[in-house]
């Protein structure tokens, strides 16, 4: 019952971008997946909203700039658990081309644990949607955990 | 002594009946989970989409029941608790009031204009609990929003209340108005529907543009503008309690649209009688669905976003004076 | 007067314009530029593809034993500018069509390119030198294939040898 439940759960995965420092391709790339008929992320159960208490897939964009570590740490701690991060572009996990730079801190994965990681500059639309598929499969995993320690 | 009893019993029986499982209650939450659904389909069919499936809404309050709930530090508990049960039970108090052409006459003696009138700001009020009570500042800016659009969308819903019940007393000979519901669908299955009327065809229309207005879509997306405020009073729920605005919001659509079908196209398609009664469900529920493409889903595929003060005033500038011409006519008309 | 009537009636009748991506394989156009790709059989290890690359994704740096060199590319840093493809003398490095690249937070650091180039010896001392490819060979070499396949230094002793014998006597003779 539980895991129908999880199952069924799983199916409606709400997106919340945040845009750590990113020069915007990334989210360009993201708003396409839903905003572009020929991609059509909606199909999957997926919306993208705009509160983080929303949302249960958390895309993150940039190499997270000094400038909006404290914040991007304080709206992913809005967040409801279960919560499965998606790092868009391979700013988030290395910096790509922003590396070392004089406003570019730690990697991302210093502060936030990264599930599914979608590398690309910026990736495309097919390829953000493969990741969001991976992170819902971590995603049930996570929930069957948690409604499974819950009961 | 024993009948009197009886009859109490029985009629706080079937009142229980109506509020739980038929025209409240259970079926109305599948009835507005799917118009939900249908809303999500057909609007992604216009925009030459695939869409989600169309039982996607219940997938999603499936998913929020297993989320976890958060409450603002800084938010007032009980009211923040409080808004978004207060809001789903009124709605579903009014939707077993309401009756439907050919199935159902409403729980006796309480199908009356003026208690719609009463409980139908409900959900904005849920709404309005929520955004102040959340302590968030788009929460305040969607409460003050919320409430705006109220007083906006309440005139032209009053006036053509009015404007049905002056024009139905009016025709039953006694000059004064008649404001129960049983009584206005008796007159349209006696005269045809108000709808084919000419002196009604105005609030006919007010009422066609009070649905998008009071659902928020389309040109009147205003109190829960995603991009604008972050949906606003919603902007600090999650788990549960947003389920409960969701379905509370379902169970609106199908209070409003059931509404203006009872106001205006009650008529059902056969006689009552041995499975007359599912034929007339279901043409029911087709007319909800005509209702929900015309002024929601079409409206906003093809509308954008007004700004408060222009959504206030299409109101007030050609929403209203439309259903006050109707009441207008169906007073020289008495 | 109302177009997009006519729009949404269009719309409705088109039906969908959707891919079936995530349920069948997406079309990928031919000239997309997806990861890159190594063939360690080309490579001579000039590092000009490290030199150009902007994101700093390539790493070239002796193995432990001394015997080669091990050439990295980490595609999560690669930025699919192609400069390294555009700049590879030799062909090593290829711009693939591949874009399946999403994969799990655990893989961060195994999804890269990790290729061991084994150092070529000099045809006549056998000192380590960049590596000599058949193919390499083939087409760099092809003015002096001999001489290609030797180290720096046994390349200068042969060029002095061969001045040496093209004009033997002609000091003694003008001195």
């Amino acid at each position: 019952m539980l895991q129908l439940l999880c199952k069924l759960a799983s199916r409606s995965p709400w997106i919340y971008r945040i845009n750590a420092g990113s020069c915007n391709g990334c989210d360009v790339e993201m708003a396409t997946t839903a905003l572009i008929p020929r991609y059509d992320v909606e199909r999957l159960g997926c919306k993208y909203c705009g509160s983080p208490r929303h949302a249960d897939v958390v895309l993150i964009s940039g190499p997270l700039t000094l400038r909006v570590r404290d914040k991007v740490l304080r709206v992913y701690n809005e967040i409801p658990h279960p919560k499965v991060t998606v790092a868009v572009g391979v700013c988030p996990v290395s910096g790509g081309c922003f590396r070392d730079g004089y406003s570019v801190g730690a990697d991302i994965d210093h502060y936030i644990p990264l599930d599914v990681i979608v590398p690309g500059c910026p990736p495309r639309p097919q390829a953000i949607m493969e990741g969001i598929l991976k992170a819902v499969e971590v995603w049930r995993a996570r929930l069957e955990e948690s409604v499974c320690c819950h009961s | 002594m024993t009948n009197v009893l009886t009859g109490i019993l029985t009629n706080s029986l079937q009142a229980v009946f109506a509020m739980l499982i038929f025209p409240g209650g259970l079926f109305v939450l599948a009835l507005g989970l799917f118009l939900k659904g249908v809303d999500r389909k057909v609007l992604a069919r216009l925009q030459r989409r695939v869409g989600p499936p169309l039982y996607q809404p219940v997938l999603d309050i499936l998913k929020l029941a297993t989320k976890e709930t958060l409450i603002p530090d800084t938010a007032n508990e009980g009211a923040f608790q409080l808004a978004p049960v207060l809001g789903l039970t009124g709605m579903l108090v009014t939707a077993a009031l309401l009756p439907i052409g050919g199935v159902w006459n409403g729980v006796t003696g309480l199908g009356d204009l003026l208690i719609l009138l009463y409980l139908l700001p409900i959900p904005a009020m849920g709404l309005m609990l929520a955004g102040g009570s959340s302590s968030s500042p788009y929460g305040a800016l969607g409460f003050s929003r919320e409430m705006c659009m109220m007083f906006a969308y309440e005139m032209p819903l009053i006036a053509s209340f009015l404007a049905v019940a002056v024009r139905v007393g009016g025709a039953g000979g006694s000059g004064g108005s008649l404001l129960s519901l049983p009584a206005i669908m008796d007159y349209q299955y006696l005269h045809g529907p108000l709808l084919f009327d000419p002196v009604m065809l105005p609030a006919a229309l007010a009422l066609l543009l009070f649905i998008p207005g009071t659902m928020g879509s389309g040109l009147f997306d205003i109190p829960e503008a995603e991009p604008e405020v972050i949906e606003g009073p919603l902007l600090e729920y999650s788990g549960p309690l947003l389920a409960a605005f969701h379905l509370m919001s379902a169970v609106k659509l199908v209070v409003v649209l059931e509404l203006a079908v009872a106001l205006f196209f009650p008529n059902p398609l056969v006689a009552t009688g041995d499975g007359g009664v599912m034929v007339n469900l279901l043409w029911h529920i087709c007319k909800c669905l005509v209702l929900l493409m015309v002024s929601v889903t079409c409206f906003r595929a093809a509308t954008g976003r007004l700004r408060l003060d222009q959504g206030f005033s299409f109101f007030v500038k050609y929403t209203s004076p439309l259903a006050l011409a109707s009441l207008g006519l169906a007073f020289l008309l008495r | 007067m109302l177009p997009f009537l006519k729009i949404m009636l269009r719309n409705l009748l088109l039906g969908p314009s959707t891919d079936p991506f995530p349920f069948a394989p997406a079309k990928t156009h031919k000239n997309f530029r997806g990861c890159a790709e190594h063939d360690p059989e080309k490579c001579i290890l000039c590092g000009i593809c490290r030199h150009v690359c902007a994101a700093g994704a390539i790493q070239i740096h002796p193995s432990e034993d001394g015997s080669g060199m091990q050439y990295l590319l980490w595609h999560n840093s690669c930025v699919f500018c192609g400069m390294c493809a555009h700049y590879c003398p030799t062909g090593a490095l290829t711009m693939s069509d591949n874009w399946h690249l999403a994969h799990s937070g655990a893989e961060m650091f195994s999804n890269c390119i990790s290729d061991f180039i084994p150092f070529g010896a000099c045809a006549q001392c056998g000192a380590k030198i960049q590596p000599r490819p058949q193919t390499i060979i083939d087409t760099l070499g092809a003015r002096s294939p001999d001489r290609f396949l030797l180290c720096p230094q046994c390349k200068r002793q042969g060029i002095v040898q061969n001045v040496a014998q093209a004009r033997p006597t002609r000091r003694q003779e003008n001195p």
